[in-house]
């Protein structure tokens, strides 16, 4: 972790540095300081990939988070993008979320190399980014990966069409998760997980009242347990789509994604639909998630639902304040998460 | 005479009513319709007519073609009522939904803040030290502010 810490402070020493040298550097951030607590049950996983849990005391280190994203402008058609996070759940650590130049070829077509967020879900992308979606965080039973980053090259195309705004994006890539914190926490032992050969694609295609969103990714697995390898080049997809509307002051959003890892017979389904209803400045909201893992013969049954209400307040234009409330049914006999569940949660997300 | 007065108040609340949707309906709109919006500059820039598709793209935080010249696009929301008569006839979206594209655009892809100013002195500054941005106002006031340089009607 210090040498985590080291190489961070290295690259922004040099990011700092490279800016100062250079004309146009851009600096933007968010902060989400969340508070909660269980109110019946022991513990509630409010946040998978980075194994934030909440129990019986008031916390705020499940949900809290700090990002600070720098932006140099090179020259004309070549930028440097850097985001810096810190989450409650990580112990505060500074991790390296984003890390790549992106070169323009024209005002449709770019290419980015570096360290990127892996797009899988509809919130991978900004997942951090409280202030960008109405609840505490997106529903934990959708976002439930042990892998949200990757290393490699991404093509982003971004035309109009009539009134639309379409964005298409191929990416391929690989990471390497050393102690993954979700896995070596439901195993309860060292877990090395690397995801290699990944070659992704997204496609968007939105207007102001509609968004639409497919995804599918292909790549293989290795996972290390203890120093024991236990997978190596397992192939494993992942496909999903999301439709959002506003209409008028309705919101309906939902995210439907399927994983298949083959040779593991794992085989699991996640769902999320979710109703809001603006007031001038306040957005009441209702939303189910699901994660459904069929039956194996290894006996793998992971299968939790949550239902949630909640509050948004746009205090201004930059703050919005929050309170949720999670009710979480764990059903899965042989592999349970943490059990059944009640939680309250609070605070506040800003950008700036 | 019971009867005719209800039927007389029944008639007075009708008009009423059917001015006010007359008014709502094309009086309003034709106001909005009508106020009108250009796009502006510093009188020495040398940024010349372009798309209004090139305008959103711009306003979205994507790139700007070399030809167009344009740095960067500047909110004026010193006139709301101008601001959202772009947003409606040049975004095609709400104030919300703008707000939603501008912050997923800043994080997923390293995309920059629009500049907002909220009054005309700090715009008109703004673009006299920035002759490569751009942004929008009603065309009265254009007309009779000092150093500003019309680049084409927008609606």
């Amino acid at each position: 972790m210090c040498r985590k810490i080291k190489c961070c402070l290295a690259i922004i020493t040099l990011f700092i540095q490279t800016s100062l040298a250079l004309a146009d550097t851009s600096l933007s951030g968010y902060a989400s300081i969340i508070a909660g607590r269980v109110i019946d049950g022991d513990e509630f996983l409010a946040d998978y990939p980075k194994t934030g849990v909440y129990d019986n005391d008031w916390s705020f280190s499940p949900d809290t988070s700090f990002g600070i994203q720098l932006k140099t402008d090179i020259n004309d058609d070549l930028d440097l993008i850097i985001q810096l996070i810190s989450n409650g759940a990580s112990g505060y650590d500074i991790e390296l979320d984003w890390a790549y130049i992106s070169y323009q070829f024209n005002t449709e077509f770019s290419i980015q190399a570096g360290r990127k967020r892996l797009p899988l879900y509809y919130y991978s992308d900004f997942f951090d980014v409280g202030y960008a979606y109405y609840w505490i965080r997106p529903p934990a039973d959708n976002y439930t990966w042990q892998i949200s980053n990757y290393n490699g090259l991404s093509l982003l195309y971004q035309p109009e069409l009539a009134e639309w705004d379409v964005l298409l994006n191929l990416y391929v890539g690989r990471e390497d998760s050393e102690d993954n914190e979700l896995l070596s926490m439901l195993m309860s032992a060292s877990v090395d997980e690397t995801w290699k050969n990944m070659v992704g694609f997204v496609a968007e295609l939105s207007q102001d009242w509609i968004e639409l969103r497919a995804t599918y990714m292909q790549g293989e697995l290795d996972r290390t347990v203890n120093g024991i390898i236990t997978e190596q080049n397992v192939k494993q997809n992942f496909s999903g789509i999301s439709a959002n509307f506003y209409f008028y002051n309705f919101i309906i959003l939902s995210e439907f994604n399927k994983y298949d890892r083959d040779e593991s017979d794992i085989h699991v389904d996640t769902q999320m639909l979710s109703f809001g209803y603006s007031i001038n400045n306040f957005t009441p909201h209702i939303t189910h998630s699901s994660f459904i893992q069929e039956e194996n013969l290894a006996g793998g049954d992971e299968n939790h639902e949550t239902h949630s209400v909640g509050l948004r307040w746009d205090f201004n234009k930059t703050t919005a304040l929050k309170i949720q409330y999670d009710k979480v049914t764990d059903k899965g006999i042989n592999i349970p998460v943490l059990g059944d569940s009640k939680a309250i949660s609070f605070g506040m997300d800003l950008v700036f | 005479m019971k009867i005719n007065s209800i039927h007389f108040r029944f008639l007075h609340c009708a008009t009423i009513t059917i001015l006010f949707l007359v008014y709502i309906l094309f009086v309003n709109n034709a106001y909005a319709q009508n106020s009108g919006g250009v796009l502006v500059v510093w009188e020495s820039s040398p940024v010349q007519k372009i798309s209004v598709i090139e305008i959103r793209r711009i306003y979205l935080g994507l790139p700007s073609s070399k030809e167009s010249l344009i740095k960067k696009p500047v909110i004026n929301s010193s006139d709301l009522a101008v601001y959202k008569i772009f947003l409606k006839n040049i975004m095609h979206m709400t104030e919300k939904g703008y707000q939603r594209k501008i912050v997923k655009r800043i994080f997923r892809q390293g995309g920059e803040k629009v500049k907002e100013v909220k009054n005309l002195s700090e715009l008109i500054n703004h673009l006299k030290l920035n002759i490569n941005d751009i942004s929008f106002m009603d065309p009265e006031t254009a007309k009779t502010t000092k150093g500003i340089k019309v680049v084409q009607v927008l609606w």
